[in-house]
């Protein structure tokens, strides 16, 4: 089964590791602030820094801490957790979201401001 | 004619009882990623694309991405199938046409990533945010593997039943 592999198989894998790492190594720098975007707007930055909670309330409630240079999601009431379960976000290079609540959290941090993403 | 309106129907039915039973394995407390899934019926759909027509097959692909949003998961996440469904299956299309470049597993991988892509891209309009490419890398590499496994049952699929190329 593995002589069925042609040329092209290849090609196609090492196109796709390349995206994959181009993409993450984008942005992943030391952290700085953790943004909160509903619907694509900013509606709150918190500090990485400094330990606290915020709420977010709209068509379900996350509650987003902030504690040891780490930002997450603690509590949700939305049908999916995928959120909760994202774990802890510490760079550039993770965002954590809750689809159903269209809410992205993510870091930015002083020295390079993602304006656009090319490729 | 009627022979494939009716293969079209059996296997769009196969892939929405296949994409339901993966709904009952839950992966996201493991793998906590939106979109990360097995993608069986991606199975089903390579298989059309290659027993059948592009026609058969994208009937298929909605069919199944409808089907399953209405029973399960809900409109938004019948946007995102549809996109990257679409992605996948005109992907997997094109490859299929070169056939000396590219063997089952390629074309079954290339679909698996683009689906990936496509529910990116939909995500990304939806909620009006560029960061959730942030997303890509990590489900890119799941999809080498679910592409890899999709390649594989369709390989033997095709055997066991006779099917040319391959």
């Amino acid at each position: 089964m593995m002589k069925k592999l042609k040329f092209g198989d290849i090609i196609i894998v090492i196109c796709i590791i390349a995206v994959a790492v181009s993409i993450y190594f984008f942005d992943s720098n030391a952290a700085d602030t953790v943004i909160v975007e509903a619907d694509g707007k900013v509606v709150k930055t918190l500090d990485i820094e400094q330990d606290c909670e915020y709420i977010y309330k709209d068509k379900y409630t996350n509650i987003i801490t902030v504690k040891d240079g780490q930002a997450y999601v603690s509590h949700s009431d939305c049908p999916d957790l995928t959120c909760v379960y994202s774990g802890k976000i510490n760079d550039g290079g993770k965002i954590i979201c809750c689809l159903p609540n269209s809410l992205i959290i993510r870091i930015e941090t002083k020295k390079s401001k993602v304006d656009v993403i090319s490729g | 004619m009627t022979r494939k309106i009716t293969l079209c129907g059996v296997l769009s039915t196969v892939a929405i009882a296949v994409s339901s039973l993966e709904r009952f394995v839950a992966i996201q407390p493991i793998i906590s990623l939106p979109g990360i899934k097995l993608g069986l019926a991606n199975c089903i759909i390579l298989f059309a694309l290659i027993r059948l027509d592009l026609k058969c097959a994208f009937s298929i692909m909605f069919i199944k991405a409808f089907t399953v949003s209405l029973l399960f998961t809900g409109l938004t996440s019948f946007v995102y199938s549809f996109v990257g469904g679409l992605l996948s299956l005109f992907g997997m299309w094109l490859l299929l046409k070169m056939k000396r470049a590219f063997s089952v597993f390629g074309v079954s991988i290339a679909g698996a990533s683009l689906f990936n892509i496509g529910q990116i891209f939909a995500a990304a309009f939806l909620l009006k945010s560029i960061y959730i490419f942030k997303y890509l890398p990590i489900l890119l590499l799941s999809s080498l593997f679910t592409g890899a496994i999709i390649g594989v049952i369709v390989y033997f699929l095709s055997k066991k039943l006779h099917i040319g190329w391959l």
